[in-house]
């Protein structure tokens, strides 16, 4: 009768722990799309003018897939801030692409707010399927890194530190400025 | 080698962590895992020191684990804008607070349960005493914390996933 009863208690806990809820993706490097064609895109910012990939021509990109609602993702969107502030000069982009819209539908309207709140220097646009399938989303966060000939460099799973992004956008970099050299 | 094994216990000091609650949250685990071996030391060689030590370490866990709930919600509240990070942080986890998407949310809900289920345990004990310990109050006291190790395991395990980024 206690077995049963401490099985009856214990048991909901046990089977809790594979919930499907959603966490930020583990940290990975791919080299699995480097190399490949970047997929045109153009989307329309929460505040502002559309924006597309072809806008970006001649220069780095940094895709970055978040949700509203993650924290991982919003200290990511913190790193990646300062790094457009940083090097916007030089011509490096950052588009935020919010996926609420897949994962969450019911969070897309907190997208605006947040991006207010948190004064993001780049533009942020809300998620559609063909995007996230052209660029092979899996799950958030994920930064895709585009070089200057439109082509994909580095995808990045995972919440990554700004010092990693920074080092991904100084090899970008550095071709063009050794040319000019 | 010495110096990377140095590292960590001056680095808190020249480095301190930006986030406190993933540091700290080690603590009320520890205390809780003891308290528990040591009641079950205390059931089965019945030597009368394990308990009162069983007791200091139930205190300790639920004090260390109100610091560590509160470090949770100013971690929450880091990259929220300007303002006070501890109310940035409660208006998020109020916001977030039954979207069971998040592993957050769930890791904010299990671990008030064990806070809940750990200071219960100890106003037990402090109000029955040692008698809290012995008979069918005791099967039910040592039920309540099998659950709560239960809800530990859990909250750590999501804990941990949120913690990998």
């Amino acid at each position: 009768m206690k077995i049963r009863l401490l099985l009856t208690l214990v048991c909901p806990f046990l089977i809790a722990l594979p919930s499907p809820t959603e966490a930020a993706l583990s940290p990975a490097e791919s080299d699995e799309f480097n190399g490949q064609e970047a997929p045109a895109f153009s989307v329309t910012p929460v505040k502002g003018d559309a924006v597309s990939l072809k806008d970006f021509k001649g220069h780095p990109v940094l895709l970055n897939f978040f949700a509203s609602w993650c924290p991982p993702c919003r200290e990511e969107i913190s790193n990646l801030s300062q790094l457009y502030k940083q090097h916007s000069k030089e011509g490096v982009a950052v588009v935020g692409i919010a996926v609420d819209s897949l994962v969450t539908p019911e969070t897309v309207g907190e997208v605006k707010p947040l991006a207010e709140r948190l004064s993001i220097p780049f533009p942020v646009a809300i998620a559609e399927e063909k995007i996230a399938k052209d660029y092979h989303f899996k799950g958030f966060p994920t930064t895709v890194v585009i070089d200057r000939d439109g082509k994909i460099a580095k995808t990045f799973y995972g919440y990554h530190d700004g010092k990693v992004f920074e080092a991904a956008v100084q090899k970008l970099l550095r071709p063009a400025e050794s040319k000019a050299q | 080698m010495t110096d990377a094994l140095l590292k960590p216990f001056y680095q808190i000091v020249t480095a301190p962590p930006r986030q406190w609650h993933p540091v700290l949250v080690h603590f009320p685990i520890v205390f809780l895992v003891v308290e528990a071996a040591l009641l079950s030391l205390w059931r089965v060689t019945g030597k009368p020191g394990h308990e009162p030590l069983a007791y200091a370490c139930l205190h300790a866990s639920l004090w260390t684990m109100l610091i560590v709930a509160i470090t949770g919600v100013h971690d929450a509240g880091l990259d929220l804008g300007a303002g006070n990070l501890l109310w940035l942080g409660l208006q998020d986890r109020w916001q977030q607070a039954f979207r069971w998407h998040s592993s957050i949310t769930v890791h904010s809900w299990l671990a008030l349960s064990l806070v809940a289920i750990t200071a219960a345990r100890l106003l037990w004990r402090k109000f029955v005493g040692p008698n809290a310990l012995r008979g069918r109050q005791g099967w039910a006291y040592g039920l309540m914390t099998l659950i709560g190790l239960s809800i530990l395991t859990a909250a750590g395990y999501v804990g941990g996933m949120i913690s990998h980024k």
